[in-house]
């Protein structure tokens, strides 16, 4: 069977405990439209990773790219809820953020998301393909501890709610490219799973952060 | 994808719906499959061990005033079933658990319920997946489906098909023919009765015809008697689980210490609350282990 996809990146546990992660309820600016690489025409949703923009809202991470190691592709959190969003002119708690939505300069009806900063956390994320090199438990094994990025593959792209998609990819080690995880082992029910195909969940950490103690030359965001 | 919040499922806040379109939950543990084909039993320690042991041998003659001949018995492998824990857990708010309309969204217990008993089908058809990986194997070294399983005085025995055939009467009676002289922890042939029959659904008009006719199912045949339904009483069992072939299948024996499934905890619910946060997290969790002994228990054909 294939695997089953779970989609984004799902929260698994904190490195010092806590049975439930933190929350940090911030905004999304007016009118946003996420556009990065892969998910062009998408919507937020709960699992897609976030950083924060030094306007202070929150926008969609880049995934990691070749030779670019911009601040747009350190995470600050993954969504985990909208609590407030304009919808036919009122606001209410919603599954997703449509895409544009303008508020103006009502902050009334600002779009506020609810993100958990990956910050000390671990989560599971899914395979995007297949590959011959990566297909039994040794070989996963073999790249724990190892960097590996992530590119978005967007699903419903013309029907309602299209999905960022997230997705890990199976590339590792040492790059040009911005790798902004690191594999820490394989997720829930990977053991049932068949590791010759897609949708293997990792279990990753992300060492691409906004919340970096060290000075990160050039744009702050 | 982390917790459930009363933006999660937000449409559901208003009373505006007429229905919620979701997955079936309730009595999970009777509709689970892996009763119907392992032998379900439980353990009372972290692991349990099984020892095997042969001999010894077939007696001889005893010529006359000289002693009897002397037999003896020789260990084989032990067999090891580990406990593992398994389990689930859901978060949800304080506020959607005040908020939602619908017991059919959130229904975290129920979720977690299904949630795991679903992952007991696909861990118990995983031995029929992995039936000839070497990479998964039992006590003697060799996967459940083995040519070359290993007797404790020497030698091998195997319980799979020499030619992969796909189900019909000819393949049931050879693998009959093969079943009926199966050998002994001691080498000697005992023989072992087929029960049941596990495939992919996939196969179940064929071993419906081929377990079910009275009278020969192959064209051309069909006035000589079926002897797989008359002289055999095999029970099918499809496995909807078992997705990754259409082609193999297995037979069932009646021999001892065959697949077995061992509750070390049977599924456990459990509820708290993160006070600071208000929230409330619904838990699942069980133990487990699963496996084979005796692979005298199975008949593989890897078509």
């Amino acid at each position: 069977m294939a695997n089953p996809h779970r989609y984004g990146f799902r929260f698994r546990k904190n490195r010092w405990g806590g049975d439930v992660p933190e929350i940090y309820t911030g905004f999304i600016a007016s009118g946003y439209t996420p556009n990065v690489t892969g998910a062009t025409t998408c919507n937020l949703n709960i699992g897609d990773p976030v950083r924060r923009l030094n306007s202070g809202a929150f926008a969609l991470t880049e995934p990691g790219e070749l030779d670019d190691d911009d601040a747009n592709e350190r995470t600050y959190g993954i969504v985990a809820g909208f609590p407030q969003v304009l919808i036919s002119g009122a606001v209410r708690p919603n599954a997703f953020y449509p895409t544009g939505t303008v508020y103006g300069t009502n902050l009334n009806a600002q779009t506020l998301v609810q993100v958990i900063p990956v910050e000390g956390c671990l989560w599971e994320i899914d395979t995007a393909t297949t590959s011959a090199s990566f297909d039994t438990l040794a070989e996963y094994q073999a790249i724990f501890g190892t960097v590996c990025s992530f590119s978005y593959t967007q699903i419903n792209s013309t029907t309602n709610n299209p999905k960022a998609n997230p997705m890990a990819v199976l590339s590792f080690a040492e790059s040009t490219e911005t790798r902004q995880l690191r594999v820490e082992g394989l997720g829930a029910g990977a053991g049932q799973y068949d590791l010759t195909l897609a949708n293997v969940p990792l279990l990753v950490s992300f060492n691409q952060v906004q919340a970096t103690p060290w000075r990160i030359t050039g744009n702050q965001e | 994808m982390s917790e459930t919040f009363t933006s999660t499922a937000a449409l559901a806040l208003k009373d505006t719906l007429e229905d919620i379109d979701t997955d079936e939950h309730g009595s999970e543990g009777s509709k689970a499959d892996v009763g119907k084909w392992m032998t379900v039993k439980n353990m009372t320690d972290n692991y349990i061990e099984y020892y095997e042991i042969a001999g010894g041998g077939m007696a001889g003659e005893k010529p006359e005033g000289e002693s009897i001949p002397v037999g003896t018995i020789v260990e084989g492998p032990l067999t090891r079933f580990n406990a593992r824990t398994y389990g689930q857990r859901m978060i949800v708010s304080e506020e959607a658990m005040e908020d939602m309309k619908y017991d059919k969204v959130i229904q975290a217990a129920k979720r977690n319920n299904r949630s795991l008993w679903k992952l007991v089908d696909f861990d118990s058809v995983l031995i029929l997946v992995r039936a000839t990986n070497t990479s998964y194997v039992g006590g003697d070294g060799q996967p459940l489906a083995s040519t070359a399983h290993v007797l404790p005085g020497g030698g091998t025995y195997s319980n799979m098909l020499a030619t992969a055939m796909s189900p019909s009467k000819a393949a049931l009676v050879i693998a009959n023919a093969q079943l009926m002289q199966m050998v002994g922890h001691d080498g000697l042939i005992d023989g072992v009765t087929p029960k049941k029959a596990v495939f992919p659904v996939q196969q179940w008009g064929i071993w419906r015809e081929v377990l079910g006719s009275s009278h020969d199912p192959t064209p051309g045949a069909f006035n000589a008697i079926n002897v797989i339904n008359r002289d055999l009483d095999i029970k099918p069992v499809p496995l909807k689980y078992w997705n990754t072939t259409t082609t193999n299948w297995g037979l069932i024996t009646d021999a001892e210490l065959g697949l077995m499934w061992f509750w070390r905890r049977k599924p456990k619910s459990n509820t708290w609350v993160t006070e600071d946060k208000t929230m409330m997290n619904y838990g699942i969790t069980a133990r487990w282990s699963r496996g084979w002994v005796n692979p005298r228990s199975f008949f593989f054909s890897n078509a």
